[in-house]
């Protein structure tokens, strides 16, 4: 009953976004705050943001471009900038 | 008291009015970073987290990037602008 409804609360609410990520098991990607990016699949999330996700690409430009691959990451929600959905 | 209101003035009363109204319209979103998104905001919370759709990103007024659906965490938010000229004007 608690997991029906929190369902349904982020389905209507912005979190949504993440859901669909973690449903669809489709990318997504995260501007964080330190000015690199996580091309990645959404696991798991709460509503702080807070996230495990897997299969993650870390990219970032400054000081050169540069990326590594990280196969599974727990992501504090404070982190996060933006989160990203390409077209359907 | 009604003094202070024009009978069927568009006046919003509260943030928490405004926010609802500009539900379902072209938003500009500017970030504490400086960057805008522009796009049809689907919803928000109490968190001021929001969900937009059709998301564009400017970076000092530049087009830098199209998507679909975006999430942006509420605390980084500067502002959110509605505008009724379009959008290609500027927010």
């Amino acid at each position: 009953m608690e997991e029906d409804n929190e369902e349904e609360e982020f389905n209507t609410e912005p979190l949504f976004v993440l859901m669909m990520s973690v449903k669809n098991n489709t990318q997504v990607l995260i501007n964080c705050q330190n000015n690199k990016k996580l091309l990645g699949r959404v696991r798991a999330f709460d509503r702080n943001c807070n996230m495990v996700l897997e299969n993650v690409r870390e990219i970032w430009t400054e000081p050169v471009n540069k990326d590594r691959f990280i196969s599974k990451m727990f992501l504090r929600g404070d982190s996060v900038t933006i989160v990203l959905r390409n077209p359907k | 008291m009604s003094g202070t209101e024009k009978a069927g003035s568009g006046t919003t009363k509260t943030p928490a009015d405004f926010l609802k109204s500009i539900r379902g319209r072209p938003v500009v979103v500017k970030l504490n970073s400086g960057v805008d998104y522009r796009g049809i905001l689907a919803c928000l919370d109490g968190y001021m987290n929001i969900a937009m759709e059709q998301t564009e990103e400017y970076v000092n007024g530049q087009l830098k990037n199209k998507y679909g659906d975006a999430f942006i965490r509420g605390n980084n938010v500067l502002y959110i602008s509605t505008s009724k000229r379009t959008l290609a004007e500027g927010a």
